[in-house]
């Protein structure tokens, strides 16, 4: 996701990180949650809003970011999807002779 | 064993595979230096052998002493040998391997992070280079065995008719060369068959690693 591109395919590697933390510490105000993963505030929030847009998140009266259900759901499925492909494969015992 | 943790394992997997490949390719970029250390070694023992043809070793020193001195030399292209392959397993025991597992520790994102940025056309070009080298190293390490075995049967063949200058000429040329390529292949046919059992794997390893980018690339994750 580029500045000023909302609407941009977002990176997966980063909504990975900012709902892991979240599935870690329950919830978090957005400046923990930057450190916490990493990311520059502003790009946080960038991606905050994108997440919060497909329910994956909501902020709650405190301003403490908790993730959602379908937050949750989502993750889960990312993982499944991912182990679908890379589970299947076999690597052969390399023994380079010299 | 969670998701996750299946995930990472397996991506822990692949890595370690890669850092495999990494070696092959170090055994690749060693080949020219190997076959130069061979070829200036073997060169080393023609020229010594010539010389003792042109200074007429054979009639003027005693008939063991002079054949000592040709089994001596035959310590030249051994020397090559070992020296070159010294020279290529430095090489690759000097491939730096699991710079990716400090990445990993930080769990699935990291996995998932990894994957992405693969490059799999490179690692594919890698795997074919790292194949055919395995391959041409294995060949040319065989013919380096089979020249060493080759001439020091004609030194012992020259000995034969010496102490038996009746004898049946068994070390013939053709037939030094038949029973060079024999010995050679007793001694190394385990070596041989774990070699092609290895491009084999290699070939797998391509196919799979193949089919799975393409599915990684074909199909896009939805949220």
């Amino acid at each position: 996701m580029n500045s000023g591109e909302q609407s941009s395919k977002p990176d997966l590697y980063v909504i990975a990180r900012i709902i892991k933390a979240l599935k870690e510490k329950d919830k978090m105000n957005k400046t923990a949650l930057a450190t916490s993963t990493g990311l520059a505030y502003d790009k946080l929030v960038k991606y905050l809003a994108w997440m919060t847009e497909r329910g994956f998140i909501k902020v709650d009266e405190n301003g403490l970011v908790v993730l959602t259900k379908e937050g949750i759901e989502a993750y889960d499925d990312l993982v499944h999807w991912i182990m679908k492909y890379v589970g299947q494969l076999k690597f052969p015992r390399l023994r380079l002779r010299t | 064993m969670m998701p996750e943790e299946s995930v990472v394992s397996k991506v822990e997997e692949l890595m370690e595979t890669l850092d495999h490949i990494k070696k092959y390719n170090a055994l690749a970029n060693s080949l020219k230096n190997f076959g130069i250390i061979i070829a200036s070694f073997f060169v080393t023992f023609f020229v010594l052998r010539g010389l003792v043809d042109f200074l007429d070793l054979s009639s003027r020193l005693d008939k063991p002493v002079f054949f000592s001195v040709l089994f001596l030399l035959l310590l030249v292209p051994i020397a090559g040998i070992t020296t070159g392959i010294l020279t290529v397993r430095k090489k690759v025991n000097s491939v730096k391997t699991g710079e990716w597992k400090r990445e990993l520790s930080n769990g699935f994102p990291s996995a998932l992070k990894i994957l992405m940025d693969l490059d799999w056309d490179k690692t594919f070009d890698e795997i074919s280079l790292g194949r055919l080298s395995y391959f041409l190293y294995g060949l040319l390490k065989t013919t380096v065995y089979w020249a060493v075995t080759f001439f020091a049967l004609g030194s012992v063949g020259a000995a034969f008719t010496f102490l038996f200058p009746h004898g049946s000429p068994f070390f013939g040329g053709f037939f030094a060369a038949f029973l060079a390529l024999l010995i050679v292949f007793v001694f190394l046919r385990k070596d041989l068959l774990r070699r092609y059992l290895e491009m084999r794997s290699l070939d797998m390893l391509l196919w799979e690693l193949w089919w799975f980018s393409l599915e990684l690339r074909r199909t896009e994750f939805q949220t």
